[in-house]
């Protein structure tokens, strides 16, 4: 084994460090936010009664989106807009749970399935409708992200930063089905978030993200992304316990 | 039969969600898929399970007849009576 691919001999604290240019980035969630001030370079598109404005799209391919659809493919749209099409990094740790537990619920009462809600609950079904509407060529994936959360994305996007000057993540999360909430961590909301990423190297806000390994105790398993509340709120460092790691954050103009 | 025509274009819009389009927009010649209405593959699965569930026939997805079926409301409409009629026989 070469000498740097060593283990330390004293493995104390890992931590591992990922450091971004945010150019761009759109936010819808169904509430209506509380205040105005918020991260510079994006911006907020408008609750518009719970369900995202997806106007921009013929009525035949907007009749297939869920209230979770309908906000990724809203957020991905404008940045696309603003910054032209890019690799894109989709990530959401439950998808459409509606969906698929509404499948596993016909099943177990030994009904018929919908064949179109079973092409749409699969984990790139919202990648793969995003990707049709903004006539994307270029490559994408769609992460759940297991135990690191949203973070999981920008692990990606920085890999992806070595090979294309700029990328597209666009993470979104739902409430799940109530017999599921006692088991896995869940968001309160439903919400979308989508940032153009380029290497830090090139000028504009820097977003910095590192990440401690261990187990943090009695995680909250109902718990909006605080990423989110910071970024609707302006607070520009902040950090997010999860299950195996915490991850700190942090966005500065220099 | 009209009133079969009828029912099945509210059961294409309800399960479709096609919020813009009224009965009075799908006329009973019209393609249903790929030009005229722009249902796709999707949708004609849908369609069949929905087809099943109202009115308990049976579809045979080997019928060299079936895009003929489902090409539009009023042939579906002739199927949905002929399936019906096999039943009852």
């Amino acid at each position: 084994m070469p000498a740097s691919l060593a283990s330390p001999t004293t493995p104390t604290r890992q931590v591992a460090q990922l450091s971004f240019t945010l150019k761009h980035w759109c936010l819808w969630q169904d509430q209506a936010p509380l205040t105005h001030d918020i991260w510079p370079v994006g911006e907020v598109l408008p609750f518009n009664a719970k369900a995202a404005d997806v106007s921009f799209l013929p009525m035949m391919q907007r009749r297939r989106l869920s209230p979770l659809a309908r906000a990724a493919c809203a957020v991905a749209w404008q940045c696309q807009q603003k910054h032209g099409d890019m690799p894109t990094v989709f990530f959401s740790n439950h998808g459409e749970s509606q969906y698929y537990f509404e499948i596993l619920e016909n099943l177990a009462a030994q009904q018929g399935v919908s064949p179109s809600r079973f092409s749409l609950c699969v984990h790139n079904a919202i990648a793969g409708l995003s990707s049709l509407h903004r006539a994307s060529f270029l490559p994408y994936v769609a992460l759940a992200g297991g135990t690191e959360g949203l973070f999981a994305a920008f692990i990606e996007a920085a890999g992806m930063l070595l090979d294309v000057p700029q990328v597209l993540v666009v993470c979104y999360e739902q409430p799940l089905p109530a017999d599921y909430q006692a088991y896995v961590a869940y968001s309160n909301t439903t919400w979308a978030l989508a940032m153009v990423l380029v290497r830090s190297s090139e000028a504009g806000y820097q977003l910095r993200l590192a990440r401690e390994a261990g187990q943090v105790p009695n995680t909250d398993k109902s718990q909006p992304s605080q990423l989110i509340q910071a970024i609707l709120a302006n607070q520009r460092h902040g950090q997010s316990e999860l299950e195996q790691s915490h991850w700190c954050w942090s966005l500065t103009d220099a | 039969m009209e009133n079969l025509e009828a029912e099945l274009k509210l059961l294409i819009i309800d399960i479709f969600e096609l919020e813009d389009i009224s009965p009075a927009n799908i006329a009973s010649e019209e393609p249903l898929f790929g030009a005229g209405l722009g249902l796709d593959s999707i949708d004609a699965l849908e369609l069949g399970v929905a087809l099943k569930k109202k009115y308990n026939i049976h579809i045979d997805t080997h019928s060299a007849n079936l895009v003929e079926h489902f090409a539009s409301v009023k042939n579906l409409a002739h199927f949905v009576v002929s399936q019906q009629e096999i039943k009852t026989a």
